[in-house]
């Protein structure tokens, strides 16, 4: 029991150094975040037209390389969405990317989505299951009015219990307060 | 894909070393002095354990009280007939803890005795049966016989703890335990282990069984295990997320947050008849329900002022009243028992700190200052909380007296440990 613990704790100090490192590829995330702003962009204008040109988005209504190019931009879409402290509040930089998954939900109505909803570690730790309900719903809410069906979205809060880093700075605080949208 | 686990009281899997080990880091400026003098052992070979180490931590960790160093002692009296109150005298000890243990065919008895040394009588004498494995629950019952004679107050030391552990790989590659642990945080039992997340353990009135939440279906539900046979029950898994579980002093309600209508509300469900009553109605967080020892009101967390706060509903008329109005962020409330205040975390600019306040009154007093506090629970004689903390990164549990005046840590082997739940008194 004793080296087992040791050994866990190796591993975790691991995982911390690895998270440690995880601050530093920030940039890689910001970078990765305006490359899916851009696809986002594209795909927001399929998603436009296809709501402009049809009242209820119905999928006969489009090509199978329409929905095919839906997917692409969905899959490569930003799937972490960040929030204020105590906030619920989607940020307008998220947008384009949850339109991007809205219109590939619109367009496959057997596409579900499970979203993930966080907070930071300040607080306490039921409130703060409830605070990542309300971020997961905000998300819902938001695919569900851009053309995605109730059906298709399903939501669950961890609270504060899965942080992405374990730095108890604003930086770290801020990546923990995030919904995670995952195709299922 | 699930890995559960259901680990019962007999595992004894646990080594010392993986036990709590409580540092004091304040305490109060006059405690009483008093000498624990090692018990005589009658037998052969070793004892497992030295009671007089036991009972003077545990009264040294009340605060009040402070051992005599053993170097000082003049004499080492194991019966009455030993003691001299002179040699006790001179070294300005108020009060003497003497015994001694006597083989008694397989089993053993042991014997103490309390003196007011300036009074120069014994206060309090006991022979108590027993086994050698149970020599640690001897001890905790001398030291809470010892601690109510001294101050009035039931002891806490045969009570117990349960909280949550973490061993955290990754995200989303962590262990939860559900874990026992006596009041000291010695022999520590995981009791329920999960690779998702365990939550918000809570005791029954009763002290027999424990309410949590666990995320093993995907999703948060409540369970109510039993401790003697580990047996565990779900009691709400209603839509949406059904989170921090409390239990009506009668034992057969239980009052939890649910968001089946889209958003957290407070319920309380009859065990028994499985009905299910909603209480709060906002468009706001309703969270964290509490009853009152006497089962007439409920506190809960609700944002519906804009930042979270502390509100009292009033089980006859239905109604909820905002109680607290001081600080930007007050949450996690519970009744503290005998005691007309309640327990809470209060932010007031940044940090997060348990707080007590009478409601309607305005003497708030904050009681920690990690900064990370949280999750107060209060012991059941009411003179101390243990609560979640953050010592170098990591959670670890504190105990706080219910004045602030002494504060342990009680730092921890076994990963992040969050969410003390104190139990009842046990016997």
């Amino acid at each position: 029991m004793n080296q087992h613990g040791l050994a866990k704790s190796a591993i975790l100090a691991a995982s911390i150094a690895v998270l440690a490192g995880c601050s530093s590829t920030m940039k890689d995330d910001m970078a990765t975040d305006t490359a899916a702003t851009d696809t986002a962009t594209t795909t927001t204008t399929a998603a436009a037209d296809s709501s402009t040109s049809t009242a209820g988005v119905s999928e006969n209504g489009l090509t199978a390389e329409q929905i095919q190019a839906r997917q692409d931009a969905a899959f490569a879409a930003d799937t972490l969405f960040f929030f204020d402290y105590d906030q619920a509040s989607i940020k307008a930089e998220a947008r384009a990317a949850l339109q991007a998954h809205a219109a590939y939900l619109s367009a496959n109505a057997d596409a579900m989505v499970r979203l993930e909803g966080h907070a930071d570690e300040r607080g306490t730790r039921a409130y703060n299951v409830s605070l990542g309900e309300r971020r997961a719903n905000a998300v819902k809410r938001y695919l569900i009015v851009q053309g995605a069906s109730s059906a298709q979205v399903e939501t669950v809060s961890y609270g504060e219990e899965r942080p992405l880093s374990l730095s108890q700075t604003e930086e770290g605080f801020a990546r923990n307060r995030r919904v995670e949208l995952i195709y299922k | 894909m699930l890995r559960l686990l259901l680990l019962f009281a007999l595992s004894l899997s646990v080594t010392a070393r993986a036990e709590l080990v409580i540092e004091i880091t304040e305490g109060i400026d006059d405690p009483i002095p008093v000498a624990f003098v090692p018990f005589q052992w009658q037998g052969s070979g070793a004892l497992p354990l030295e009671l007089a180490d036991l009972i003077e931590n545990n009264m040294e960790r009340t605060g009040l009280f402070e051992g005599t160093p053993r170097g000082n002692m003049l004499s080492r009296p194991a019966t009455g007939a030993d003691v001299v109150f002179r040699d006790w005298r001179l070294i300005e000890t108020e009060y003497l803890v003497i015994g001694r243990v006597i083989p008694n065919g397989g089993q053993l008895s042991v014997e103490y005795e309390l003196f007011d040394v300036f009074g120069q009588a014994s206060l309090l004498s006991e022979r108590i049966p027993g086994t050698a494995e149970q020599l640690r629950d001897i001890g905790h019952f001398i030291s809470d016989r010892v601690f109510e004679k001294l101050t009035g107050k039931r002891g806490i030391f045969s009570t117990k703890l349960a909280y949550i552990t973490v061993e955290r790989r990754s995200e989303k590659d962590q262990t939860y335990r559900l874990m026992y642990a006596d009041a000291d945080g010695a022999r520590p039992i995981p009791i329920f282990q999960s690779d998702f997340p365990i939550m918000s353990p809570v005791w029954s009135p009763e002290g027999q069984r424990i309410a949590y939440v666990s995320y093993e279906t995907g999703r948060p539900m409540i369970y109510i295990q039993e401790l003697a046979t580990g047996q565990k029950t779900l009691v709400a898994d209603y839509p949406g997320q059904n989170t921090a579980p409390s239990f009506s002093p009668d034992g057969r309600r239980l009052v939890f947050s649910n968001s089946q209508s889209g958003n957290a509300e407070i319920y309380v469900k009859n065990l028994r008849s499985g009905n299910l009553a909603q209480i709060t109605r906002s468009s706001a967080i309703d969270t964290e329900p509490r009853f009152s020892p006497d089962g007439d009101s409920i506190l809960f967390t609700s944002t519906r002022a804009g930042n979270p706060h502390i509100y009292e509903y009033d089980v006859t008329t239905g109604q909820s009243t905002r109680i607290t109005f001081e600080g930007r962020y007050n949450s996690n409330p519970t009744y503290i028992p005998g005691d007309e205040r309640i327990a809470f975390v209060h932010q007031y600019d940044r940090d997060y700190q348990i707080a007590v306040m009478t409601p309607n009154q305005t003497d708030l007093q904050v009681l920690t200052a990690s900064g990370y506090d949280e999750n107060p629970s209060p012991a059941p004689n009411g003179q101390m909380l243990v609560y979640a903390t953050s010592n170098g990164g990591k959670g670890v549990l504190g105990i706080t007296s219910i004045d602030g005046r002494v504060n342990v840590l009680v730092p921890s082997n076994a990963g992040d440990v969050r969410e003390p739940a104190w139990s009842p008194f046990l016997n």
